[in-house]
């Protein structure tokens, strides 16, 4: 069973909530977060990994959370008996999560971006698809969270050339590896998909709400 | 343009275009760009990033993967600009 997890961040955290939020979390992580220069990033990132620790207690592995590590293209990860991803954009932090599959996945805000310059990033099928859509915009982001659940599924993010990586039907291909695209709607201002290394039958999506109460 | 001034303006450019809530004055040239110990730049923002230098600079950055692995620092992407200018004249 493939599980979709996310937060919504409304509002800037209060400090009282951020120091509650820095509790739950071990040391070094925190440290690592509070070295960023930007606000909101550093909340997203901090909400990131708290969502990841209520997600392992969800599923009972809460106590794996002590042996996350990170691989050396930069993938987070923790046992073996089960695989998660973590994506954040604007407002939304997600976390999918499965004891069945491996998965990747990517949230984006849809919002304008300068297409003329992001050519090279796309193979000439792509790209024609994208120029001749009634909504290049939308179809671009479509594009763009395939490929980049797909990477992320794979492991090696980014070091896999874009163009490499070929998008067709809801399938990602890198190299010789097929990899099941699945379009999750969370909100009509976002685009979001996940991919995972069989067929996803069903999936759920599971709302965690962190109340500024603290 | 001299360099220092070049990264003033990138500073200045990224934070706009990217609608960081960053203050200026805690970035310097050798603040990481894509880190969480820096600007905590995501995979978008690459492409923001790319277009901006495209744009502003009229340089054609042909793959995603450098942009992390050769821009590390505003350094290094002002040191890349001033090369590619160059090499353009």
């Amino acid at each position: 069973m493939l599980s979709i997890y996310y937060t919504q961040k409304t509002l800037h955290m209060t400090p009282q909530f951020w120091e509650w939020c820095k509790l739950q979390l071990p040391l070094s992580i925190c440290e690592k977060i509070e070295k960023g220069l930007s606000k909101s990033k550093m909340e997203t990132s901090l909400l990131g990994y708290l969502l990841l620790k209520v997600v392992l207690a969800k599923n009972n592995v809460s106590d794996d959370f002590a042996k996350l590590y990170y691989t050396p293209e930069g993938r987070p990860k923790i046992g073996h008996d089960f695989d998660f991803n973590i994506s954040h954009s604007d407002e939304y932090v997600v976390c999918a999560f499965s004891k069945d599959h491996q998965v990747g996945v990517d949230i984006e805000k849809i919002k304008s971006i300068s297409l003329e310059f992001l050519k090279d990033f796309f193979n000439i099928d792509e790209w024609e698809n994208i120029q001749l859509s009634r909504n290049s915009q939308e179809t671009f982001y479509k594009l763009w969270t395939q490929k980049e659940a797909t990477v992320k599924a794979d492991g090696r993010g980014l070091n896999i050339p874009l163009k490499e990586i070929i998008i067709q039907q809801n399938h990602g291909y890198v190299e010789s590896a097929k990899w099941f695209l699945q379009e999750i709607p969370l909100h009509k201002k976002y685009m979001m998909y996940v991919a995972t290394n069989e067929p996803i039958q069903c999936y759920r999506s599971v709302k965690i709400n962190f109340k500024q109460t603290h | 343009m001299e360099k220092e001034e070049l990264i003033d303006n990138l500073k200045a450019q990224i934070i706009r275009q990217l609608n960081l809530d960053v203050d200026p004055d805690l970035i310097n040239g050798e603040s990481p760009i894509f880190k969480n110990s820096g600007l905590g730049l995501d995979s978008i923002d690459d492409l923001e990033l790319v277009a901006l230098l495209g744009r502003n600079y009229g340089i054609k950055v042909g793959y995603l993967e450098d942009i992390q692995k050769k821009f590390k620092t505003l350094n290094s992407l002002a040191d890349f600009i001033i090369k590619e200018s160059v090499e353009q004249t």
